[in-house]
């Protein structure tokens, strides 16, 4: 994402594009492997609190990849179609800012339900 | 706490209180008994109350002798108070608990050692075999009705821990946590229609004839 | 022209030639032009896309009011019901349910969006700028906020009223002994409204930093907007924990989780921790703001400027970040270890004293300055003599041994509501006062306004300190009735009639507001002489605000500018601004440009587009209550449907409405050397990191980290983390203090 957003800076709508696109894959494989993950769980949200939280906060987050990977969709549509010049751009950023927001909660989150308990 | 050190206390001082809505669950473990609403303890001795919660929050408070301290289902916490002078101490809840959250009162009453002893030495007692024939009628009719469902009256077999243990109810001084006095108007109203002495409680009205409940009471005011 | 202040001690400040009145130019076809470019749309469908900053503040602050109505008849009720002990007034029942909707309206739909919609109107003008930097969030806010505290209202209708108190603890207010749907009024109707004051303090965030006059640097800001910049950031950290603590409590209503089940790990403790976390900031969220408009009121009838401006800036931003560290100060009777509760004690002490710095400033202002002793004023007084006496009891109740006695007693409802109304609504009415005459054109009834700051002062000691004394005799918070042997009969009375003759002084305040609408005596530019940017426009101030912005150069512009001066300490040489500013007020008329300011010396970095009119903004806030309201009765499918909504309505919001980039725009930029950004970009106020600047290694390294430990997961990482936790004792583990219960 930093990359795509680097490119369209320097002008470079293709890459932007690209960019744009393998963002989207890698956090749709992202999605599939949580929801997988969820799937998979032996217990149940209702078993003690730490098994709620492991619901709640993994629930956020995918919550959070599908917003993110909605935007993604919206700023892709306007690249291919090229509405994006070197100036004007502020979508791309806000949505790679709020990727980076995303990497920081799931590190954060990560360290909560998996190297705590 | 703090700059004054935790003083000894003997293992029979140690009170258990357990609130739950709107009453007071009162042990004695080392001593071997319980009662409810009411807390005696001896003039000038350090006592230790552990605080327990069945169900909510509740909050043990009686203003003349120390600051309150909460009680949380889950959680014991645990403090000594000691009472200099003798006297009836009001407590109430602290802690907003429901609807009778205003009517949840207790009382300490602190008393000179000899005083103490004996009540102690009463409230060890299983409950009076009752002596005349309605307060015999009586007792049948505590242990045929629903009553033991929630209430216990030591040496009789009804063991029920949802309410207040009623072994020595007579020996109360008041009723329904504080809100009205023991006597028996009072204890005949809370019987037939509590919820128009306590709207909310947990007490259900027991329906019964006047003879039945005039025999009820006369066993209950045995119950010393 | 006034009947107020005379010329303040100083500068003598003439007419002022640097800020004209649009409507005395003679351009008038320009102005009319602007007017129409920053009108809100007429009719029916018009009002609900309207943004305008002075109808959304205006709307959120008539709600704030109606909330605060409805709250005190509440109040009123409760009163009648503890005027005798063992009243049957009413039953318990209807009495938990009345002090709960009383605490959750003021805390929640009073105060909070009362200082928003200040904020919001205020601000644009105070700040020598045209329009909020977000106006549609400020339509989004408020139409969820109201239909917010509708929904909560309406449980009233239904029969269904939260009955566990503002604080709802746990598990009084749990699945198992609160079954009915009345908290899930309190805990998602509340909800929504937060999300609203969240938007808000976003939105004002940004007005505050990067929206102002050129030139205002932050050394020259109003403490108005210092007090509105420390609210709006004690929001944004504060809120976020209720929102959490809600959505936890109400997912173990609905959904079963463990949370505040002691049986199952969890802990009734961490709820308070949470709430607390929001509740203490809450309340130094609303201080803030009132002590704000105290420092705007007090130099104008002092007739001085205020003294101490600095340290009173210093107190502010303390003051918000000492408010975070305080909150276990709610909860010293829990039982919790004694190293904490000494630090929170401290905490507690501590933050007693940027509030006395700005009190000693005030004081001294009024002392070596000349008192008007008018409307505001009054209330100023009222303010520090009961704010004083609330912030006394609250170090009192700071100390933990004497907590331990207070603590949930009558002592400290008359401590919180002495600093609560005294500290906030006190201010509240001085500022109503005080700025009213500038958006109406009229000022409010001075006698009028007498008998109500003397009717609301007299009840509200009257209704509250006995109740310090009630308190000291045992009488506990909460109850719907005491025994008379408390020997309390006397002060509940004698708090019932001090209640009354409050609500008396409110309702002549309410009769003043609409009879001075109409026959007030006109205000003109500048009743009370005042010093600040909002008072140079006309009164009622155009939608537009400042045609032609102002150049700040001081900190008292009104007093202390004088003419045009080429030369600025903060900017600079300051023609280039001028010459573009008296450009910028006759273009462009075709769309509604803003100035963005640096954010700590105010130079001009670029224009950019406000947003217009839209309807979606509405329909967002609809949907969103919708939703909320939705899950309350558990129509699923409505709350569905609602996201659908949702998320429509956000992708129309944001549809970017192009503007073409054209010659003038370019010629524009060419010759002011600004950018100008039609498009509605507001790029540089959302950040300046420079991208090229930041190592590509670390994104791509925590996309990686991210990626990987997805994989990871899919090992028995999960299943090894569950089996400890089932096989282990139900107690949490003992990480830190914090989380022991």
């Amino acid at each position: 994402m930093w990359g795509a957003v680097s490119d369209v800076r320097r002008g470079n709508l293709r890459r932007l594009r690209l960019g744009l696109l393998l963002t989207f894959l890698l956090g749709a494989a992202a999605l599939g492997i949580m929801i997988w993950a969820f799937i998979e769980l032996p217990f149940d949200w209702r078993v003690n609190a730490y098994a709620s939280l492991f619901y709640t906060l993994g629930g956020y987050m995918l919550l959070l990849l599908v917003i993110a990977l909605g935007m993604n969709l919206f700023v892709q549509v306007w690249a291919w179609r090229g509405h994006y010049t070197e100036l004007d751009h502020t979508a791309v950023q806000n949505s790679a800012w709020f990727v980076y927001a995303i990497v920081a909660f799931w590190i954060i989150t990560f360290g909560i339900l998996y190297l705590t308990p | 706490m703090g700059a004054l050190d935790e003083p000894d206390i003997a293992e029979e001082l140690v009170i258990e209180v357990e609130g739950k809505q709107w009453w007071w669950d009162v042990r004695y473990p080392e001593l071997g008994f319980r009662t409810a609403n009411e807390i005696h303890i001896p003039v000038g001795e350090p006592v230790a109350i552990k605080l327990l919660a069945e169900d909510v929050i509740h909050s043990f408070w009686v203003p003349q002798l120390h600051g309150k301290l909460d009680m949380i289902p889950g959680h014991v916490n645990e403090f000594w108070l000691e009472a200099s002078e003798p006297g009836i101490y009001l407590g109430e809840c602290a802690e907003f608990c429901g609807d009778q959250h205003a009517k949840m009162q207790f009382l300490v009453i602190a008393e000179e050692e000899e005083a103490f002893r004996a009540w102690v030495a009463q409230q060890q007692q299983p409950a009076a075999v009752p002596a005349s024939e309605l307060a015999q009628e009586g007792q049948e009719i505590f242990l045929g009705s629903t009553c033991i469902n929630c209430h216990a009256i030591e040496g009789t077999g009804a063991t029920g821990e949802l309410g207040p243990d009623l072994t020595h109810l007579a020996s109360r001084r008041t009723l329904a946590a504080g809100t009205v006095p023991n006597n028996r108007g009072n204890l005949g109203g809370w019987i037939v229609a509590p919820q128009s002495i306590k709207p909310g409680s947990l007490m259900p009205a027991t329906e019964m004839t006047g003879p039945q409940l005039q025999a009820l009471l006369a066993y209950l005011e045995t119950l010393e | 022209m006034t009947t107020a202040a005379e010329e303040p001690t100083g500068a003598v400040p003439p007419v002022p030639q640097h800020f004209p009145a649009d409507r005395e130019r003679e351009e008038l076809t320009t102005a009319e032009k602007m007017e129409q470019v920053w009108a809100d749309p007429p009719g029916v469908v018009g009002w609900f896309k309207a943004l305008q900053n002075d109808s959304i503040g205006v709307r959120l602050m008539m709600t704030a009011f109606l909330f605060f109505i409805l709250g005190g008849i509440n109040a009123l009720l409760m009163r009648v019901q503890l005027a005798n002990a063992e009243s049957t007034f009413m039953s318990p029942q209807r009495y938990n349910e009345l002090f709960t909707m009383h605490g959750s309206t003021m805390m929640f739909l009073f105060a909070v969006p009362m200082m928003e919609g200040f904020a919001i109107l205020l601000l644009p003008l105070i700040l020598g700028n045209r329009e909020m930097p977000f106006p549609r969030l400020g339509v989004f806010s408020w139409f969820t906020m109201i239909l917010g505290g509708l929904l909560f209202y309406s449980s009233f209708i239904a029969g269904t009223v939260p009955d566990t108190g503002w604080f709802a603890y746990v598990p009084l207010s749990g699945p198992i002994y609160s079954p009915g749907i009345e908290l899930d009024y309190w805990l998602l109707a509340l909800g929504v409204a937060e999300v609203a004051a969240i938007a808000a303090g976003v939105e004002i965030i940004l007005a505050i930093l990067r929206m102002r006059a050129p030139g205002m640097s932050l050394g020259r800001m109003p403490v108005y907007a210092w007090a509105m910049l420390v609210m709006a950031f004690s929001i944004l950290f504060a809120f976020t924990p209720l929102v959490v603590g809600s959505l936890l409590l109400e997912l173990d209503r609905r959904l079963g989780t463990q949370y505040f089940n002691p049986e199952a790990a969890g802990s009734p403790i961490m709820w308070q921790h949470l709430f607390w976390i929001f509740g203490h900031p809450e309340v130094y969220l609303q201080f803030v703001p009132a002590a704000g408009i105290v420092s705007m009121v007090v130099p104008i009838f002092s007739r001085r400027s205020l003294s101490g401006y600095t340290l009173v800036v210093i107190a502010l931003v303390a003051t918000g970040f000492l408010s975070f560290g305080l909150w276990v100060h709610h909860m010293f009777t829990v039982g919790l270890p004694q190293i904490s509760m000494t630090f929170f004690a401290a905490a507690g002490m501590i933050i007693g004293i940027p509030a006395g710095i700005q009190t000693i400033a005030w004081i001294t202002t009024i002392f070596t300055g000349r008192p008007v002793f008018k409307t505001p004023f009054l209330f100023i007084i009222g303010f520090l003599v009961t704010f004083v006496l609330g912030g006394i009891t609250g170090i009192m109740v700071s100390s933990v041994p004497f907590d331990w006695q207070v603590h949930d007693s009558y002592f400290v409802v008359a401590h919180f509501h002495y600093v609560l109304i005294g500290g906030v609504t006190f201010p509240v009415f001085a500022g109503i006062y005080y700025w009213t005459p500038k958006f109406t054109g009229r000022l409010l009834d001075e006698r009028l306004g007498k008998l109500h700051f003397w009717l609301f002062f007299i009840g509200f000691n009257l209704a509250f300190f006995p109740m310090h004394i009630s308190g000291f005799l045992g009488m506990a918070r909460r109850v719907y009735t005491y025994q008379e042997e408390l020997g309390v009969e006397t002060l509940n009375l004698l708090s019932t009639v001090g209640a009354f003759i409050m609500a008396a002084g409110v309702a002549v305040f309410i009769a003043n507001f609409l009879y001075s609408r109409r026959n007030g005596q006109p205000a003109g530019n500048n009743p009370w002489n005042a010093d600040t940017l909002e008072w140079a426009t006309t009164s009622p101030a155009p939608n537009y605000g400042f045609a032609h912005l102002p150049i700040v150069r001081s900190r008292h512009p009104l007093w202390e500018q004088t003419g045009i001066e080429e030369e600025d300490e903060v900017l600079g040489d300051t023609t280039n601004t001028e010459r573009m500013l008296q450009a910028l007020s006759e273009w462009p008329l075709r769309w509604r440009a803003a100035l963005v300011t640096g954010a700590i010396n105010g130079e001009p970095v670029e224009i950019f587009r406000v947003s217009g009119p839209s309807i979606w903004p509405a329909v967002a806030g609809i949907a969103l209550v919708a939703i909320f309201g939705a899950e309350v009765f558990s129509l699923h499918w409505l709350a569905y449907l609602g996201i659908a909504v949702v998320i429509i309505s956000f992708i129309g919001w944001h549809w970017p409405d192009r503007i073409p980039f054209t010659e003038k725009e370019r010629e524009f930029e060419e010759q002011f050397n600004i950018r100008v950004h039609p498009t509605a970009a507001l790029r540089s106020a959302v950040g300046a990191w420079r991208w090229r600047s930041c190592s590509w290694r670390l994104p791509l390294a925590a996309s990686c980290l991210a990626t990987s430990t997805f994989a990871w997961r899919t090992r028995s990482g999960r299943r090894r983390a569950f089996r400890r936790w089932t096989f282990s004792s139900p107690a949490l583990p003992q990480r830190c203090w914090f989380w022991r219960y």
